[in-house]
């Protein structure tokens, strides 16, 4: 039983295991913080084996599943010990798009990474982003989309959020269908080609990478 | 938008239509045939191809409000776009498809229709939750003509040769043989995804096998079950020489995956359907990876290509004789300037994709806000860059 073990139970999308070793670890003395490391480094493995076409979606989203689980368990020990997650991110699809599963990856690989999410799901109205950025204090918004009509939408919200006047907001966009260049057209603050490199390019957006 | 080939170009440019596509299937191309995919969505925000101003709601409710749309859009397309397709109202009979946009599969099995101003209608999942997700098995096979909204489709059918009864035209011009959505099926896996929801399905192929087997068989069946039925309605035989099939969801997942879960499922559509080829697949977004298996075991001498596609490699892999469609994709296409798209096509026949039997277009459909300056310049590009001889 060690983190390794942790890590590699998430990677391989297994949850009992992954429950059951956050479990123990925490019990066997090791800190909230250094078993935080452990799911982290597994979901950038993961990450990164996406980005290279060495898995898919579905193994992304069993690692996730895995990772959640775990964090029942980490998170109340995680707020004992004061350690709040360093940024707050809200996710959701943009008006008139149903499509939820690059949102569910990026909020995921988020969380992963020790964001809080707020997650808003899908058919999000631009002023319902202006709303959840202001009440949660959001360091960045991202805003997905899967088909080419719905993409004027998240002008829309970017316009929405630059107006509301959120200094500290920045927006990221993406999804199958958006571009480099889309998202520099309508003015986004970054773009994200997939859900792995969603966590690099809010990083370096947020000024931690 | 105006007119961009005259009325009387017309007959000039069916004329070289019908030249360039002679030679292509003579295997002596005079340059690659370029067609442009745009289906009713792209002119619903155009006044003069929809002058009424018809939302979705309408089209889905009112058989002759859905039948007009479409006549008034293709005949936009063919006074509009000088794609390597004939121009002008057709001579002997508008030909067309009731169109229900890719919400038929899911809303015959029960998921509601959702419409949203300006964006083309949805589906959401009815089988999302625990307690829901075996539901169809125990209801069964939907009735094949009238279970969820095909009983809509197919009033709209009866209602098209009502008014070809009567003799009414649209242009001057006759109503001719008319094919329903739920004809084809938009795959397996798109299809269970569509029920389940597409976080819930994929999960389900990776921690739930049993399941997700299950009801990939079950949409199978169902879907294959329908198809055979409407080609026996309308009088088609129940197997052509080859059978066209998407599986757009595909590129979600891995090749292990597909050739142990989802190509038995693909298989016996081919089955279904084809005397055993050459067959078709249609396959957007990043499916390419999947290309050389299901031309192997499937015969499918035909890929229609979203993005991202590496033609030159593509070609390699698939050998001269397999026909590739495809082009700029829809998404550069967006925010691509003319020259830039003109200066696309030249890079995209400049992979060797030409070395084997190659159609031009938008990668895939175009979406309504793409211009026709863009549209114009990728045929002229075709037409400049794309040539044999």
């Amino acid at each position: 039983m060690s983190l390794q073990d942790l890590t590699q139970a998430v990677i391989g999308g297994k949850r009992d295991i992954a429950r059951d070793l956050t479990t123990a670890l925490l019990e066997g003395g090791e800190s909230p913080e250094t078993v935080l490391g452990a799911l982290v480094e597994a979901m950038d493995v993961v990450g990164g084996r996406f980005q290279r076409n060495e898995a898919f979606v579905p193994e992304m989203l069993i690692a996730a599943r895995a990772m959640k689980e775990a964090m029942t368990i980490l998170e109340p020990k995680l707020a004992d010990a004061g350690i709040e997650p360093e940024f707050t991110a809200v996710v959701g699809t943009v008006q008139g798009d149903l499509h939820d599963i690059g949102k569910n990856l990026v909020a995921t690989m988020w969380k992963g990474a020790n964001f809080r999410v707020i997650d808003l799901g899908t058919n999000v109205p631009a002023e319902k982003f202006v709303e959840a950025a202001k009440e949660h204090n959001a360091d960045l918004v991202g805003l997905s989309a899967l088909l080419t009509t719905t993409m004027p939408n998240m002008k829309a919200a970017i316009e929405a959020i630059k107006a509301a006047g959120l200094p500290k907001t920045k927006v990221m966009v993406g999804g199958a269908p958006v571009t480099q260049e889309f998202a520099d057209s309508i003015g986004a603050d970054a773009f994200a080609p997939d859900a792995g490199a969603a966590v690099t390019a809010a990083r370096k957006l947020l000024g931690v990478a | 938008m105006n007119s961009v080939v005259s009325p009387l170009d017309f007959e000039r440019h069916n004329d070289e239509v019908r030249q360039v596509w002679d030679a292509y299937r003579e295997g002596n191309p005079i340059r690659v045939p370029i067609v442009i995919g745009a289906n009713k969505r792209y002119t619903m925000d155009l006044p003069e191809a929809n002058p009424r101003g018809l939302g979705w709601p309408q089209l889905f409710s009112d058989p002759h409000s859905m039948i007009e749309r479409e006549l008034e859009h293709q005949l936009w397309v063919r006074t509009h776009i000088p794609q390597d397709a004939e121009m002008g109202p057709p001579p002997d009979g508008w030909n067309f498809y009731l169109d229900y946009l890719n919400v038929y599969d899911a809303a015959w099995f029960g998921a509601p229709i959702h419409f949203y101003d300006h964006e083309v209608p949805d589906t959401t999942p009815i089988l999302a939750d625990e307690d829901s997700k075996r539901k169809l098995f125990d209801t069964g096979i939907p009735d094949l003509f009238a279970g969820g909204f095909q009983a809509r489709v197919w009033e709209a059918w009866d209602y098209a040769q009502e008014l070809k009864r009567s003799g009414w035209t649209f242009a001057g011009v006759p109503i001719g043989e008319v094919n329903v959505s739920g004809y084809g099926c938009d795959g397996p896996l798109t299809v269970c995804c569509n029920l389940r929801g597409a976080t819930e399905f994929l999960t389900d192929l990776a921690m739930d096998e049993e399941y997700a087997d299950e009801l990939l068989a079950y949409v199978t069946e169902a879907c294959i079950a329908r198809m055979a039925a409407y080609r026996e309605r309308l009088g088609h035989p129940a197997k052509a020489q080859g059978h066209y099939m998407p599986d757009d969801s595909i590129q979600l997942i891995s090749e292990t995956m597909y050739v142990e879960r989802i190509l038995p499922h693909h298989k016996r559509f081919m089955e279904a359907f084809s005397l055993g080829g050459p067959n078709g697949f249609h396959l957007c977004g990043d499916a390419t990876r999947h290309f050389a298996t299901i031309q192997r075991e499937m015969n499918v001498q035909w890929f229609d290509t979203g993005f991202p596609v590496d033609f030159g490699a593509l070609r390699r892999k698939l050998g001269p004789d397999c026909e590739i469609l495809g082009g700029p994709s829809v998404p550069f296409m967006m925010t691509a300037s003319p020259d830039e798209v003109r200066s696309e096509v030249k890079r995209v026949l400049d992979t060797g994709v030409m070395d084997g039997k190659f159609v031009l277009r938008e990668g895939n459909n175009l979406p309504p806000n793409v211009g026709m300056d863009k549209v114009m310049a990728l045929i002229d590009a075709g037409k400049e860059f794309g040539r044999y001889r």
